[in-house]
């Protein structure tokens, strides 16, 4: 659980508002608590009727869940984001770097900078990678940096998501509600906009073809209409004009892949694939896998077609690899991180893992292979009986683990049932490498909607909020000064 | 398109259009059954028969009654053909090709179904059976507005039209042969055809004001399959319906082999007379239409859908 007086989005660690929120402050002061409240269900009826919904387990209905909206946004000002963006980008330029190394020369398992076996052994590392060259040398195309924030000046990255990050169809959806609901907002504030994103995308996705192919044909690969994002994998298909396909319709014949068209066959030559690695390609990795393409792994191979993400990427977000970024990002730019890491203590190390069980009701423990806020304890949050329960699971296997502090994570206010309260938040901007590594000014902003918890992953209850990043030329000054005078 | 995106539209449309045509025929029922002469066949299994859960509904009730067969045609999650389960399947279809789909395309299916989603009968019943089933009708009119007045006229839309056309011929032939039995019953007595049952089919088929029209005469049999058969200016007629699938195909792709398949069938339709059809007896004839339209549909989804 957060300290007490956690850093406050909008009103920094007192009682004044922040700039970013100057004219927004104003705005919602001015307005009766009760038409916020108007607007939030309004909110949630177009969701519900848009079907804006995660699946938690396929089957009929009931099951399809709203993630809550929240219509207060998250507000970042210009130089607040120009921070975070050199900083997310300079991340991905190592994370693909790295990645293009273990794949290919290893220099930096030679230079000792990351223990070897760390890397070879491990669990998303795929052998059927190694000295494959790939477009544009680009392995993570779509990433999701999440960063939290716990005080004025610091920010920290909590974590890299190099493999199939979701989300970004929440980012443009939430900034349409808002543009619905707000339109005065988007008036009288200058607020970068996020609605390109599904253009640069593609952009993306068409500059790591194939060489040689020009006009390529770019296809989105979904498990389905039963995995939990796939409203996310019909949304981008449908904004960027591509097809949604599944394994099914996706054939290789002659080291060259193809989709199953109503006029026959049509090659395709890049997949920006929403499947994990072991589902792609049934004669390489999951034998019974039925979501894959059989062969696909070998055209990938012959370079006939490019899978975005790339196979093995896993390796580069692993939670145990995430504690080497630093240095990852010293040894291949020769630079300083722009944004830091969470301390980060490695059970496999056995001073660290000592340290850790006897401090366990202060800090959150992770499975270095988990994902989506599953099998993680929150000490401050836990009773004694889960802490000694995953003490044991410790002791059994300390590699599996990596443990943190317990960070005073920000916190936004929200609106809740008894009105307007801090609710803690996160940030995972979208970073898209092709030919070149770009951003677009915004991202996911996750908020823990119950009082306290630290846990903002929808699977486990969390909310969006949008998130606007101000413009700072002076395109809009009217606007907002407009906004500013009636202060 | 992705053969199996058309796949998943013209199902989408089918089961739309499945729901509102078990709509009016559960209408049917519903007027037919308060009319006061007696039937040889009992109108409740009439809708059972006609969609083949006769079988399914004895498995679950001992006896016929207006009430149950209602409900389980209406709303019975385990009926593969009632309403609910129509809706549902029209519904997931339309969600996993939603991307090709207008939002208010999508936004009114989405709707239909989560207004029937939680439905239960005492609910349905508060507001009124008739009034539910005219609910269901006029949200395929909705959706076959949004279809027409949003869609852009690419290969999506033409499959989505096309299983509209091709769920209404099967629909009307086989609507018609499970009432002409009923409707020829008394055909021997003074008074000709039943008149009250010919009104209630015609109207549940929105098909009143049009006999009306084209003949201004008393009803009479073979009239009443001249229209709903034979005449390519009644949208619910089995002539309409396969122009419909004609001129599809033909938008779809004009050199398709399946095309000659299709005018075989519209030429027969094109060329028949009622009395032909009365003579060799129109129920062997809806047997036989029946049978080819399934061929049809099976030909069309090899052609276009890569069904096997």
């Amino acid at each position: 659980m957060g300290s007490k007086r956690a850093f406050d989005e909008m009103h920094g660690s007192g009682k004044s508002i922040r700039e970013p929120y100057s004219s927004y402050g104003a705005w919602l002061h001015s307005l009766d608590i009760s038409e916020l409240g108007r607007r939030h269900k309004a909110a949630d009826v177009i969701f519900r009727r848009m079907g804006i919904t995660f699946n938690v387990y396929g089957d009929e209905g009931g099951v399809e869940r709203l993630i809550p909206f929240d219509v207060v946004p998250r507000i970042l000002s210009a130089s607040e984001w120009r921070t975070l963006e050199r900083g997310v980008i300079q991340r991905v330029d190592a994370l693909n770097a790295f990645l293009n190394d273990v794949y290919n020369d290893q220099d930096i398992l030679k230079a000792g900078v990351v223990p070897a076996d760390m890397v070879l052994t491990n669990a998303a590392f795929r052998p059927q990678m190694l000295g494959l060259r790939v477009p544009q040398d680009v392995y993570a195309h779509v990433s999701g940096i999440d960063i939290v924030r716990v005080d004025e000046d610091t920010f920290y990255v909590l974590e890299d998501n190099a493999r199939t990050p979701s989300g970004v169809s929440y980012m443009l959806e939430n900034r349409q509600t808002m543009m619905r609901l707000f339109p005065e907002l988007f008036a009288s504030n200058a607020i970068a906009p996020v609605e390109h994103y599904p253009e640069l995308l593609l952009e993306t996705l068409r500059s790591v073809a194939p060489r040689g192919v020009d006009d390529p044909c770019v296809v989105l690969l979904t498990p389905g209409q039963y995995n939990s994002a796939f409203f996310e994998h019909a949304f981008l298909a449908q904004q960027m004009g591509i097809e949604l396909v599944e394994g099914q319709d996706l054939f290789v014949d002659g080291g060259k892949v193809y989709m199953r068209t109503t006029r026959g066959p049509r090659p395709v030559h890049v997949i920006y694939r929403r499947i994990d690695d072991d589902f792609l390609d049934p004669l390489a990795f999951h034998p019974d896998s039925m979501l894959g393409v059989p062969g696909l792994l070998a055209a990938y191979r012959l370079g006939n077609v490019t899978i975005c993400n790339a196979i093995g990427g896993g390796v580069a977000d692993d939670k145990a690899i995430y504690a080497y970024m630093p240095d990852i990002i010293r040894f291949y730019l020769g630079q300083e991180p722009i944004l830091n890491n969470v301390p980060t203590w490695n059970l496999r190390r056995p001073d660290d893992c000592a340290y850790v069980l006897e401090h366990l009701p202060e800090l959150v423990v992770k499975e270095v292979h988990g994902s989506g806020g599953y099998g993680m304890l929150v000490g401050p949050a836990a009773t004694k009986a889960e802490i000694e329960a995953f003490r044991e699971r410790i002791i059994a296997e300390p590699a599996r683990f990596i443990a943190q502090p317990t960070l005073s994570l920000s916190t936004c206010p929200t609106y809740v049932d008894q009105g307007i309260a801090p609710r803690h938040v996160d940030l995972r901007p979208f970073v898209l490498s092709g030919r070149e590594t770009r951003v677009v000014p915004g991202g996911l902003t996750r908020v823990a909607m119950r009082e306290g918890s630290l846990v903002v992953n929808s699977s486990q209850g969390g909310g969006t909020k949008d998130t606007w990043v101000l413009d700072d030329t002076p395109r809009s000054a009217q606007g907002g000064r407009h906004a500013r005078t009636r202060r | 398109m992705l053969a199996r995106a058309a796949d998943t539209l013209f199902w989408m449309a089918r089961y739309v259009e499945r729901a509102e045509q078990t709509a009016r025929v559960l209408e049917v029922s519903l007027r037919s059954a308060m009319l006061p002469h007696s039937q040889t066949v009992n109108e409740w299994e009439i809708p059972l028969a006609m969609t083949g859960t006769l079988a399914d509904y004895y498995r679950c009730y001992e006896d016929l009654s207006d009430g149950r067969v209602l409900s389980f045609m209406i709303l019975d999650r385990q009926n593969v053909a009632s309403i609910r389960t129509s809706l549902y399947s029209a519904r997931e279809n339309a969600r996993a090709a939603r991307h090709l789909l207008t939002s208010e395309l999508w936004e009114s299916l989405n709707q239909s179904w989560l207004t029937i989603a939680d439905l239960t009968w005492p609910d349905l019943t508060k507001k009124g059976v008739s009034e539910h089933l005219e609910w269901v009708r006029f949200r395929s009119h909705l959706f076959r507005g949004a279809l027409q007045g949003s869609m852009l006229r690419s290969e999506g839309f033409h499959f989505a039209r096309l299983g509209i056309a091709m769920e209404r011929a099967d629909n009307t032939a086989r609507l018609l042969r499970s009432r002409w039995d009923s409707l020829t019953a008394d055909q021997n007595s003074r008074l000709g055809p039943d008149y009250y049952r010919a009104t209630v089919l015609l109207e549940a088929l929105s098909a009143f004001k049009a006999y009306r029209e084209v003949y201004s005469a008393r009803l009479e049999l073979h009239k009443i399959a001249d229209l709903l058969l034979l005449r390519p200016d009644m949208p619910r007629s089995l002539a309409y319906s396969v122009r419909e699938i004609e001129n599809t195909v033909t938008d779809l792709d004009p050199g398709s082999a399946v095309l000659r398949e299709v005018r075989a069938l519209r030429h027969r339709l094109d060329t028949v007379q009622v009395a032909d059809l009365t003579r060799v007896g129109l129920t062997w004839f809806l047997d036989d239409m029946t049978t080819q339209l399934s061929a049809l549909s099976t030909s069309l989804q090899r052609q276009f859908m890569l069904v096997q």
